[in-house]
């Protein structure tokens, strides 16, 4: 059997593609920037208390690491995210499972950890506003970590994510190239993030020690 | 190839600057998918470090609720005429409310010719793509919304509606969507039905009892006789199936009677092939659906086999 492999793309498509027409690439890159979003909005501000509840079932904190980070893998393999009404609810819901796998798989079965009525409890309770309240004042942190950052690159972040403007149009401005801009932005997001997980396991061990008390 | 925490995180934040830049191409995503192929860990990296970035614009942010379709700035005709439409739309509700007419529904008719692809937003917020030589008649009422597959193929993204279940009748098939994305496609027998997004109920009509669900993904053949064929597409093979919405044929070790078949249902300049033997060979290959004369020469070159461009009304695959 001859197979052919040919890949035959005109510039006649390719002319309509920018005319609205969506390619796989766009549609891809869609998605993921529309489970991004949901992510960031209705998601992360809730990684802390699925964090506590973990935290609870006093399994070694690099496994309540990799739990959350778990997560975020299913997270991003969902093709839509619309249908998800309690997206609190389900973080919970899957924690607890990738939980309970890794448990399986280490042989242990804490019956504390797999408490199907703790769990019921905290996904039915809605929201309480400090819960909502705490969830929002630590997303406003992150901007706190930005204003921390060394002069030029903060002024670079805050250009683009509160001024909104292009990373080209950073460039021209400051007269800068658009690699350094890139660069900046690139050194800038990986410390406000360093700062962001440093901040939480402090906070966590502070929690930890005060329910000791 | 393991990588620390830091490690992870800095490598994903590079992707997502880059992203953020403009001109984000298909060479660039390749590339990703090629990290990201290495370790599950990647993806949620990924994810964090983009819902971060995020984040961090819409720390005061409102949560947006559906999203409304953007017209892309040059592609004005199409947005225009919707416009017109729903000004049309208003009058004749206007119309209905002094008649003391409360009975507020659309119709709409859309047909296409052969080799003609259209791209129609409803009025609902939905967007159908009709596929060539078909026919769909759209009926929005307030209880229901219903699309009658005439003829052909077409593929819907539906908007989420939880109050109007959005069902497409191809003869007795029947499809039902709350807010999703999926393909109708109908046949002789019956309907195929392909999901890109979500989850879609189907069945024949008079065998209510006899659905299936298929989730994004999926597709299945539901037979008049109400008997379902239903089988797991890869999503790679969903985007080809689909890849009439942007005007092109995709192939991957399809027979090349199949291939040419598909290239008939766009043309009226009709593929033939003289040689069975052929129609068996195995072929890929991305075409323009309006293309079979590539397609043919791309045949001959890669089979070294005789074609005949000559005539005006059908192209000749083999020896005569």
């Amino acid at each position: 059997m001859i197979r052919s492999c040919l890949y035959m793309l005109s510039d006649a498509w390719r002319a309509r593609k920018s005319e609205g027409q969506t390619s796989p690439n766009e549609r891809i890159l869609d998605r993921r920037r529309r489970t991004a979003k949901w992510v960031a909005e209705a998601v992360m501000p809730h990684e802390r208390f699925v964090r506590a509840w973990l935290r609870r079932t006093r399994i070694p904190h690099e496994d309540v690491d990799e739990v959350i980070q778990d997560c975020y893998c299913r997270f991003a393999m969902l093709d839509e995210v619309r249908h998800i009404e309690r997206p609190d609810a389900y973080f919970f819901t899957m924690a607890r499972n990738l939980l309970g796998r890794r448990m399986k798989r280490a042989k242990i079965v804490p019956i504390e950890a797999l408490s199907e009525i703790e769990v019921a409890g905290l996904i039915d309770e809605t929201p309480s506003p400090e819960r909502h309240v705490a969830a929002r004042m630590e997303m406003s942190s992150l901007r706190a970590f930005v204003a921390s950052l060394p002069e030029r690159r903060r002024r670079i972040v805050e250009m683009r994510k509160f001024e909104e403007l292009p990373q080209r149009e950073i460039a021209q401005r400051l007269g800068l190239t658009e690699s350094i801009v890139e660069n900046e932005l690139y050194q800038g997001m990986v410390a406000v993030q360093r700062a962001w997980r440093d901040y939480r396991s402090e906070t966590e061990r502070h929690s930890n020690e005060g329910r000791r008390a | 190839m393991t990588l620390s925490r830091a490690e992870l995180d800095a490598q994903a934040w590079r992707w997502v600057v880059r992203m953020d830049a403009e001109d984000w191409t298909s060479a660039e995503e390749a590339e990703l998918q090629i990290w990201l192929a290495a370790d599950p860990k990647r993806l949620g990296a990924l994810l964090e470090a983009e819902a971060m970035w995020m984040a961090l614009d819409g720390a005061d942010a409102v949560v947006e609720s559906g999203e409304a379709p953007v017209p892309p700035p040059n592609s004005r005709g199409p947005w225009f005429s919707r416009r017109t439409m729903l000004a049309g739309g208003g009058a004749a509700l206007a119309a209905s409310f002094a008649g003391g007419l409360l009975l507020v529904r659309g119709r709409e008719v859309y047909a296409t010719g052969v080799g003609e692809i259209r791209r129609v937003p409803l009025a609902d917020g939905s967007t159908a793509a009709i596929n060539t030589a078909s026919r769909i008649d759209i009926e929005l009422a307030d209880t229901r919304r219903s699309v009658r597959l005439e003829q052909g193929e077409a593929w819907f993204q539906v908007a989420k509606d939880s109050n109007r279940p959005f069902v497409v009748e191809a003869g007795r098939i029947r499809a039902q969507a709350v807010g999703t994305a999926f393909a109708v496609r109908r046949h002789n027998n019956g309907a195929d039905i392909l999901v890109t997004e979500g989850m879609v109920e189907a069945w024949a009509e008079g065998a209510d009892g006899n659905r299936t669900r298929l989730t994004a993904g999926q597709r299945a053949f539901v037979a008049d006789n109400a008997a379902i064929t239903s089988a797991p597409a890869e999503l790679a093979s969903v985007d080809r199936t689909l890849a009439w919405r942007s005007g092109r044929v995709d192939f991957v070790n399809d027979p090349i009677a199949e291939a040419a078949a598909e290239f008939n249902r766009y043309n009226r300049r009709k593929l033939v092939i003289l040689d069975p033997a052929i129609g068996k060979e195995r072929f890929d290959g991305v075409f323009r659906t309006d293309d079979p004369g590539g397609f043919a020469v791309a045949v001959r070159d890669s089979l070294s086999v005789p074609i005949d461009l000559s005539r005006s009304e059908e192209i000749r695959i083999g020896k005569p």
